[in-house]
């Protein structure tokens, strides 16, 4: 008689409770500085144009960005 | 529309213009083409290029040959279906690049580096989509003549349903497992409204719950391949729909017996 109501709490307070736990790992993994609310990015991230050379990836140990402007 | 004659250094060899081809093709089907769409985009970037084709479509691999007009080598490639997402956008975005080409509007490496940004950019904000998905829903609710209580439940139902559904497909569950247990927790939620007695349509919104799951791309694809005597296509991807139906249907039923719906 009860089963509708028993079913319902189960599937709604499971969902409930994975929601807040997802929630909390979100807010660790904020905490933790990995995903910054606000920062200074760098100047590839701002002027990026699809094809530059990536700084990262350059063999070159005096690679600069403006070299190839 | 302008156009320009390809010269002898922009037009592919055989091989490089299958390689691009089978890739092409795999993407276009796997986003969720028809197959009269393949042949004619197929068709059209190989004449462009001055070669002709021949397309073996099967479910799960495209087999191609191409060669160059009047010339007696054939070059042949099998490439497997990818499996991504249906996508609109990349199928109208694959379709414009083959127009492209075929106007002469792009040349031939032109071509495979917009291909490859078609494919690496094809990505979707996962919350926008579940927003829309859930509103789409609830609009469904209300066609079919659901109150506002009704669409409210549908929405909450959709919004966790689709949730679910994105974490399990992330971590790589099964296709039929993820849409038998969608249904359930989604119709478990859209009962809500029996469950409380909240509004004066509870049925339609048990109803509409998990219309988000109806395989409908699928079906319609199989219809379209069958209308052009693409059969063994059509016959694999209405029972692929079917089986998807089969477990909506499952998780539907479990749902409606468990919360006592009046069904059984």
């Amino acid at each position: 008689m009860n089963t509708p109501i028993i079913t319902w709490s189960c599937v709604a307070g499971i969902f409930v409770l994975f929601l807040i736990v997802r929630l909390c790992h979100a807010c660790i993994f904020c905490a933790k500085g990995k995903h910054r609310f606000i920062e200074f990015g760098s100047e590839r991230e701002e002027f990026f144009i699809p094809g530059d050379i990536d700084p990262e990836k350059s063999t070159d140990y005096d690679f600069e960005d403006f070299d190839e402007l | 529309m302008t156009s320009k004659t390809l010269t002898n250094s922009e037009v592919p060899s055989a091989s490089e213009l299958t390689l691009f081809l089978s890739r092409y093709s795999a993407r276009l089907l796997g986003s969720g083409a028809t197959c009269i769409r393949l042949e004619k985009n197929i068709g059209r970037i190989a004449k462009a290029f001055g070669h002709e084709t021949e397309l073996t479509i099967m479910p799960r691999h495209i087999h191609i040959s191409v060669w160059k007009e009047g010339a007696t080598g054939i070059i042949t490639s099998i490439a497997r279906v990818s499996h991504t997402a249906v996508s609109f956008n990349t199928n109208t975005r694959l379709s414009e690049l083959s127009w492209e080409i075929a106007d002469g509007k792009i040349s031939f490496d032109e071509a495979q580096e917009r291909f490859s940004h078609i494919i690496d950019s094809d990505t979707q904000n996962k919350w926008h989509v579940l927003i829309l998905v859930a509103l789409a829903n609830a609009s469904f609710c209300r066609l079919f003549g659901g109150d506002l209580t009704a669409m409210a439940v549908v929405a909450v139902a959709t919004l966790a349903g689709y949730y679910l559904k994105m974490i399990l497909l992330g971590h790589g569950v099964d296709n039929r497992v993820m849409i038998l247990t969608c249904s359930f927790v989604s119709a478990v939620l859209g009962a809500s409204d029996i469950l409380f007695r909240l509004g004066s349509t509870p049925s339609v919104a048990l109803a509409t719950s998990v219309l988000y799951l109806v395989p409908g791309i699928p079906f319609l694809n199989s219809f379209s391949d069958m209308l052009y005597r693409h059969y063994l296509c059509a016959f694999s991807r209405f029972a692929d729909a079917l089986v998807m139906t089969c477990c909506l249907s499952i998780g539907l039923c479990a749902a409606m017996l468990l919360m006592e719906s009046g069904m059984f």
